[in-house]
């Protein structure tokens, strides 16, 4: 700040004159090299400044024998010396004089208007809210013309909708482009459970997002990357999706994943929307879909949620047999005629599917020949010859879940009992150790 | 003891939570320990004092490298107190007199150079009785403060998550969360001054007591603004003017969106790699405009009303075809909101007006267009700025 320089000419009379004097300050310093080079016949005499010695008369080594006795050496240099006469000295005292006063002006210059700026920093403040509002809405506008993004229509709670024609993920198909397969999604009072089976890598989770972020651009004033859009306002959104592993708290993956379930569970109400990845991934088979099974049941019955629930275990498309409000998507996949090549259509459709394709994506991960072939023997024996069985087919695990008691006889005490127990349950506090045997102790209710 | 390592000693004291750097001629010294940590995070040279007398461990760098050190040091969270010299050396009588002219935390940045212009960068303070939180946050940049009640943990870390704090200041202890995973300062709150902050803050605001800004004294959300207000009057040696009126707010008054949900949709990338939706949407021309989309997209409209605003605002502005010119005009405005913030605090250089001057232009531009949008003052005002800076 003590830098100076930086008020302008016209704007303060005292400090035009000041500045005109520190001008005057270098044309004196002109006028005495002049004066100096023909009182002594050196032509080379140079009146020079710098940061350490201040002004000085610089004189070359040449005319070293014709240096006035009044001049003051100062400093020797490998070519030349350095003096200064008390002429110098005097005018040198002035121009410092002179600069002092400048950046002294400019300085109560400035405060003076930092002052004056200072008093309006209300009004000042309410023009930066201004301008960025402005500029979030411009933003808006530009992007959506851009994008072809459109207006969505805001329903109220009580239309209880959420209705997007040909939908597309922001971020995935800002990536690639006309690529990018959209889809429609239709939540509603009749279906408000979507359970989405169907291959992995066919988009399932893009497909999640996608419906989740459009709201929320939606929820923002943000016009959507869709044909059409209608919904009610969502005063939640809930995910569950993918294993993010929490090692540094030396929780496992499946307690992460109970946790945060526990979590939407609680705070879910009908007018959030809920997104459900593969609940139960983390741990074993029939754990897993019981789990599922319970928590898709629970939240069409009890919450009341939006939701979306891609899941690879197919026993829950029965899940609509028992339970209003749940309707069955699944992902198209195109089959060559030999069975041997897929291709994922990334569409969205109603129906359901028994298959993974699993040993197809393995094989475009580049798992070698040899294996896929042994997997895709063993893959056939399992749904045919039902090859192993201690490990029933999937259809023998459907036809189990609908004759378990746990989900049709809702007045059995064996049920209740259980039902007491499950309801004790604080899970925050329980670790996997206690959930273990809580487990046991259910089993063995149901063995009675 | 040299004078000069006792007057060092005795600021010190008062600084012992930070990081001291000690002006000496062209020089920022550090001593002690302060000088073995900085010397590994900046990578500069360890030296001792003097090798055969005094063997204090010493590390410094030129003046004019602050601006370079300087967040490096504020990145990893460190509290920086530096004492200047405060006399001319040339005048002193004995050894230069020098004081603690600026103290900065990871929560009370005022540098541009320091802050991200598209995030706002937030100070907590809270407050603790029997199970309920009292919760003030500001962003000392902008002179914005807000606060409210957590009727739970889990809100507490919820709310946390979103405002994803530089720096919380806690009034006691220790609290019952685990806040391990932000920069944590406890601050006693029984030993804070309380009648000297009240009478600062009343009269920043000009009022008589808390009811002028519709608080009550002695409540637990009142309690954080003074544990809040205590640390800034410690950190800026007073409230700086820029700093606006405390506004109330409910968590549940926009959508809650839990670390979870805002890492799995990929809202916001918290290290800044990859495209999430915030670097997708954000086309904005300003640093205003980022920060209040980036804001938005964290705290979403749960009002239809406020929605449907937002959403027809948009579409008039593609119907009318203003966008276009809306976005030229808004080109090259600086971020006045934190220039004005740095005015407040004395902190501005001459170029901060010139960018003021010229985005006033562009401001009036705007309006001369009938493009602004929620602008209620009246006229004579933006006449009077145009009178004034054009």
């Amino acid at each position: 700040m003590s830098v100076g320089g930086y008020i302008k000419g016209g704007f303060s009379e005292e400090f035009d004159t000041a500045f005109a004097f520190a001008n005057e300050g270098g044309r004196l310093l002109k006028e005495l090299e002049e004066r100096l080079i023909k009182e002594t016949n050196i032509s080379t005499i140079k009146v020079k400044r710098n940061k350490i010695w201040g002004h000085y008369v610089e004189i070359t080594n040449r005319y070293k024998d014709a240096i006035p006795s009044n001049f003051i050496h100062r400093q020797t240099l490998v070519n030349a010396s350095r003096f200064t006469t008390a002429e110098l000295i005097e005018l040198e005292k002035r121009i410092i004089q002179a600069e002092n006063s400048i950046i002294n002006l400019e300085l109560s210059i400035f405060n003076e208007l930092v002052e004056s700026i200072y008093k309006r920093t209300s009004l000042l403040q309410k023009v930066s809210i201004e301008l960025g509002y402005i500029d979030l809405i411009s933003n808006f506008a530009y992007i959506s013309v851009l994008r072809g993004y459109v207006k969505p229509e805001v329903l109220s709670i009580s239309d209880r909708k959420i209705s997007i024609t040909n939908g597309r993920h922001p971020i995935v198909s800002e990536v690639l482009k006309e690529t990018f397969i959209p889809n429609s999604t239709t939540l509603d009072e009749k279906s408000f459970v979507h359970i989405i089976t169907g291959p992995n890598m066919s988009g399932k989770s893009t497909y999640l997002r996608q419906v989740a972020l459009i709201i929320l651009m939606a929820q923002i004033g943000c016009f959507v990357p869709a044909e059409s859009c209608e919904f009610s306002v969502c005063d939640r959104v809930f995910t569950r999706i993918g294993a993010s592993d929490d090692i540094s708290s030396g929780r496992s993956t499946f307690m992460v994943e109970m946790s945060e379930m526990s979590n939407i569970l609680k705070n879910a109400s009908r007018n959030s929307l809920v997104l459900l990845d593969e609940i139960g991934r983390g741990t074993s088979t029939y754990d897993g879909v019981s789990l599922a099974w319970a928590i898709a049941k629970h939240i069409a019955e009890k919450v009341g949620a939006f939701t979306l629930f891609a899941t690879h275990y197919h026993e829950l498309i029965q899940l609509k047999n028992y339970t209003s409000g749940i309707e069955n998507f699944t992902v198209s996949v195109l089959e060559s005629d030999d069975k041997k090549e897929v291709t994922f259509l990334y569409k969205i459709e109603e129906g359901e599917t028994d298959k993974s394709y699993g040993v197809y994506v393995a094989k475009i991960a580049g798992i070698p020949e040899e294996i896929l072939d042994e997997a895709e023997q063993i893959l056939s024996g399992f749904e045919q010859k039902k090859l192993f069985s201690k490990l029933p087919s999937e259809k023998i695990i459907a036809s189990k879940v609908q004759s378990v008691p746990l989900f049709s006889n809702l007045t059995d005490p064996k049920w209740e009992k259980i039902k007491e127990i499950i309801n004790s349950i604080q899970l925050d506090d329980t670790t996997p150790m206690q959930a273990l045997s809580l487990l046991a102790q259910i089993k063995d209710i149901n063995k009675e | 003891m040299t004078p000069l390592m006792s007057q060092y000693n005795a600021i010190k004291r008062q600084y012992k939570n930070a990081i001291l750097l000690f002006r000496m001629g062209d020089f920022y010294e550090t001593f002690g320990d302060d000088a073995v940590l900085i010397s590994k995070i900046l990578e500069i040279t360890l030296t001792s004092r003097d090798k055969n007398k005094d063997n204090t461990a010493l590390a410094g760098f030129p003046y004019h490298a602050l601006d370079t050190y300087l967040p490096k040091l504020v990145e990893k969270g460190y509290t920086i107190a530096i004492a200047e010299q405060v006399e001319d050396p040339a005048l002193a009588k004995g050894i230069v007199k020098r004081k603690v002219t600026r103290v900065i935390t990871p929560g009370t940045i005022l540098d541009s150079q320091l802050l991200n212009s598209n995030k706002y960068n937030y100070l907590v303070a809270l407050t603790f009785d029997r199970g309920i939180y009292g919760l003030a946050v500001t962003d000392i940049s902008t002179g914005d403060v807000s606060c409210t009640t957590l009727r739970t943990g889990r809100e507490l870390l919820t709310e946390l998550e979103r405002i994803s704090p530089s720096e919380i200041i806690i009034g006691q202890n220790n609290l019952p969360e685990d806040l391990s995973l932000y920069i944590v300062h406890p601050l006693d709150f029984k030993a804070v001054d309380k009648e000297k902050i009240n009478n600062l803050i009343m009269s920043h605001y000009k009022i008589h007591n808390w009811g002028g800004v519709g608080f009550q004294k002695d409540e637990l959300q009142t309690d954080s603004l003074v544990l809040l207000f205590s640390y800034i009057v410690e950190t800026q040696f007073e409230i700086p003017k820029h700093i606006k009126t405390p506004q109330k707010y409910d968590i549940y008054d926009s959508m809650i969106l839990d670390a979870v949900t805002i890492r799995s949709l990929n809202i916001v990338n918290q290290n800044g790699c990859g495209a999430d939706l915030f670097s997708v949407l954000n086309k904005t021309q300003t640093a205003m405009g980022a920060r209040l989309l980036f804001n938005l997209i964290t705290h979403p409209h749960i009002n239809r009303d406020q929605i449907i605003k937002k959403l027809d605002d948009v579409e008039t502005y593609i119907n009318d075809n203003k966008f276009e010119e809306a976005r030229n005009n808004l080109k090259g405005i600086s971020d006045i909101e934190r220039i004005i913030g740095r005015l407040g605090s004395g902190r501005c250089i001459p170029r901060d007006l010139l960018a003021i001057k010229d985005s006033l232009s562009k401001f009036i531009t705007l309006c001369d267009k009938d493009l602004l949008l929620k602008w209620k003052q009246n006229l004579d005002e933006i006449s009077e700025i145009k009178k004034n800076y054009n």
